[in-house]
């Protein structure tokens, strides 16, 4: 056996050149030293590869996908910024207080009943983006201290986050379904309550089928009037959750 | 979805098994992609169209593989493959047709340096091609063909070893 392992795995590579190639090639048919040591360095790249090969045939997490969405969503909101800035729209793209009222409204009741009986009532009275718009049920604090973005598991799932103009955390979320209601959560000194809550599309509607995890317009609406700074990534999250999201000024 | 971040989707699947080659442990692989698909969408100027994104989002969870292993001073033994390298002398027939399973190449994959792991996973279990590679790993064709040469022989010895 005239040759090095380096040869014999560029062989079984496919990359050594094509002169070597055919000399090993021709050698295999008379040298069984030869056979055994391509044959091992064969057989390790199939076992390779094959031992790895289940991963692609797994189910793909939620959380991977809403991954690449979010990048999408968290564009529109840097988008909306901008375009704010630049055209000087602020209050214009506000979004109506009395609109997200309704929607709040609607939203407890509809809580109420997958919650379980647990009472989540229309809070502060001042029904502007800044107020608590609602309380907040238990199981759906635990749900905004430690779930992760497209985590579907509990009946709140939280979507993405960001920092308020007072320095608080907030994070967009969707609770229950028929129809899901999705909104705004922030925690203050005190702990999370509801800024803003709309009701999502319903889910036999094309729009809901077709964009299923999207936060619905009237709320990105409310985090682009809400929005200091660009929304969290996966690490700046990592620090909030650590912190218990308590507000930073 | 613009098609950057459709071919992003596509692109899962094999994202995840890189991953996983590079993590072993199943969260700590998913966590990795969605760190790396994160990155992906903030810096996707710096991608140019009709180059691969598969070779680009591979250097990217590589990166933060390697950010990340800095941070936690992981490995911090490993073994010595050149070392191990030399001693593959012996017919491997039989230990090989028995005990190249799944778990033993898992394992064995494992224990490897970064270096020689990271080799391995583009070329062998991704297919990439030696300059492609090298590109992802960002050294010359010379560095990536001896660090994955020694990675191989590693692994014959230490599934062999195994088995023995």
């Amino acid at each position: 056996m005239n040759f090095d392992e380096a040869e014999l795995m560029a062989f079984v590579d496919g990359e050594l050149d094509a002169e070597t190639a055919s000399w090993i090639a021709t050698s295999l048919a008379t040298d069984s030293a030869l056979r055994v040591a391509v044959e091992r360095h064969r057989r390790l790249r199939v076992a390779a590869r094959s031992a790895f090969g289940d991963v692609l045939a797994e189910p793909m997490p939620d959380a991977l996908i809403a991954a690449v969405r979010r990048g999408r969503t968290t564009a529109r909101v840097v988008d909306f910024a901008a375009a704010r800035a630049a055209k000087g729209e602020a209050q214009a793209r506000r979004p109506s207080p009395a609109r997200l009222w309704q929607a709040g409204a609607i939203a407890a009741a509809l809580v109420i009943g997958v919650a379980g009986g647990r009472v989540l009532m229309p809070g502060s009275s001042t029904n502007t983006p800044q107020a608590g718009l609602l309380a907040i049920a238990p199981g759906m604090a635990e749900a905004l201290n430690v779930e992760r973005p497209g985590a579907r598991d509990g009946v709140t799932r939280t979507g993405f986050s960001f920092r308020d103009h007072q320095g608080e955390y907030c994070r967009t979320f969707q609770t229950g379904r028929d129809p899901p209601i999705s909104g705004i959560a922030c925690r203050d000194a005190k702990g999370w309550s509801v800024r803003v809550a709309a009701q999502s599309a319903s889910p036999g509607s094309q729009t809901f089928r077709m964009a299923a995890s999207d936060t619905p317009p009237a709320v990105l609406a409310a985090v682009d009037a809400m929005i200091e700074g660009p929304a969290l990534d996966a690490e700046a999250e990592a620090i909030a959750r650590a912190d218990h999201w308590r507000p930073r000024r | 979805m613009d098609p950057f971040e459709t071919d992003l989707i596509d692109l899962l699947p094999r994202l995840r098994r890189f991953a996983r080659s590079l993590a072993r442990n199943v969260d700590d692989a998913d966590d990795l992609v969605q760190l790396g698909i994160e990155r992906a969408l903030r810096s996707r100027d710096q991608w140019r169209p009709g180059t691969r994104l598969d070779a680009w989002m591979f250097a990217i969870v590589r990166n933060i593989w390697i950010d990340e292993g800095r941070r936690r001073a992981r490995h911090a033994k490993v073994l010595a493959p050149a070392e191990e390298g030399q001693t593959v002398g012996v017919d491997p027939r039989p230990a090989m047709e028995a005990r190249m399973t799944t778990r033993a190449i898992e394992g064995a994959m494992g224990r490897l340096p970064d270096e020689q792991r990271e080799a391995v996973a583009l070329v062998l279990i991704e297919g990439l091609s030696y300059r492609e590679a090298a590109d992802v790993l960002n050294v010359p064709v010379g560095t990536l063909t001896s660090r994955l040469g020694r990675g191989r022989l590693a692994l014959i010895t230490l599934i062999e070893g195994e088995a023995a």
